[in-house]
């Protein structure tokens, strides 16, 4: 329902473009995520993420059926894309000790009925990014990954 | 010049001093027409000018942003760094910049980002490092040696942010700052930056 609360063992992924993907030192190559992946533009009140739980089935299924409903929507998912997933709770914990009390909440939108906004999520953090880049949402695969 | 040429060559491990920017007076004399008109238009704020969702006019930004990044090494950076050294870097750029793949609400590269970004690679004579970009057209440069990471945004005038992740003997440390290109060296020391920096050719 809209406004509860994503409980600590769910998942969130985000979409993370080329330009946020890490590479390998002088090359195209992707080797993780950017701590600018995690980076709030000034336009932006929260985070956006995708909730992985509110789809059905095995949880590659749910993999699937969320990176389809994101090819689906307004948001531009490239074929260089990529995608950071992540647990809510590890992700709270990461914020909490940095001093930053955030509320992962289910807000669907008219094209992501499974759409999460991490709110009261700080700007211009770059430490944080970078350790939610190598810690809590660090777990990564490519748009091309999924069919 | 030729002085900071010599330098380089004597002491190929150790920062010394930054190449002149050389920008003014090498882009007056050296850009023809199109380009300059790149430049113009690069300068506009995005919101100015942007149609919501035109792809022609995103595309455009972009291959100016390309140029300008070009025409920004080439001037600052010609016999300091190989042609063939060159040339990756610009194939790098290339699929950065790519329309394809870039995200429309982000701002394309800024001129600024791009002569902070070579001038540093030439004072930390750093190996090529992965490339990225913020949502406001500043570069990022990345070096991994493992899972030691080394983060920079290169933002107009020589200034970066940097942070910094290393594993050491009780886990995951992490740091980060804002600096100009001339300290990094000192701030990074207690790092041992050139597990990043260190010769690849």
């Amino acid at each position: 329902m809209k406004g509860d609360k994503i409980p600590d063992e769910g998942h969130l992924i985000r979409s993370v473009p080329f330009s946020k993907l890490r590479k390998a030192d002088g090359t195209d190559d992707v080797i993780g995520i950017l701590p600018e992946a995690f980076a709030m533009r000034d336009v932006d009140s929260y985070l956006s993420a995708t909730w992985l739980e509110h789809f059905a089935g095995s949880d590659q299924q749910k993999v699937t059926a969320a990176v389809h409903t994101l090819r689906n929507s307004s948001l531009k998912i490239s074929p260089k894309s990529g995608f950071a997933r992540g647990k809510a709770g590890d992700i709270r914990t990461a914020c909490s000790a940095r001093g930053h009390s955030v509320r992962i909440v289910h807000e669907p939108e008219p094209d992501n009925d499974a759409h999460a906004a991490v709110r009261r999520y700080p700007r211009d953090e770059l430490e944080l990014y970078e350790v939610l880049a190598t810690g809590a949402w660090s777990h990564w695969f490519l748009n091309a990954d999924i069919p | 010049m030729t002085r900071t040429t010599q330098t380089v060559a004597a002491h190929p491990r150790t920062p010394t001093a930054l190449p002149p920017s050389g920008a003014a007076g090498a882009y007056s004399t050296q850009m023809n027409y199109a380009l300059s008109n790149a430049l113009t238009r690069s300068f506009k704020p995005l919101g100015d000018s942007k149609p919501r969702g035109s792809d022609s006019h995103l595309s455009t930004l972009l291959e100016n942003a390309k140029a300008i990044f070009k025409v920004t090494t080439n001037t600052v950076a010609m016999h300091l760094l190989s042609s063939d050294w060159r040339a990756r870097l610009f194939r790098q750029v290339d699929s950065l910049l790519d329309a394809e793949e870039w995200d429309e609400d982000d701002k394309p590269v800024v001129s600024g980002s791009s002569l902070t970004f070579i001038r540093m690679l030439i004072f930390l004579k750093a190996r090529r490092p992965g490339l990225g970009a913020t949502n406001d057209g500043n570069l990022v440069a990345s070096w991994t040696t493992g899972s030691n990471r080394l983060t920079i945004v290169c933002k107009p005038d020589d200034s970066v942010r940097w942070v910094v992740s290393t594993q050491t003997d009780v886990g995951c440390e992490t740091a980060a700052g804002q600096t100009t290109i001339l300290r990094l060296p000192v701030v990074l020391q207690p790092y041992n930056p050139q597990q990043w920096f260190s010769d690849e050719g």
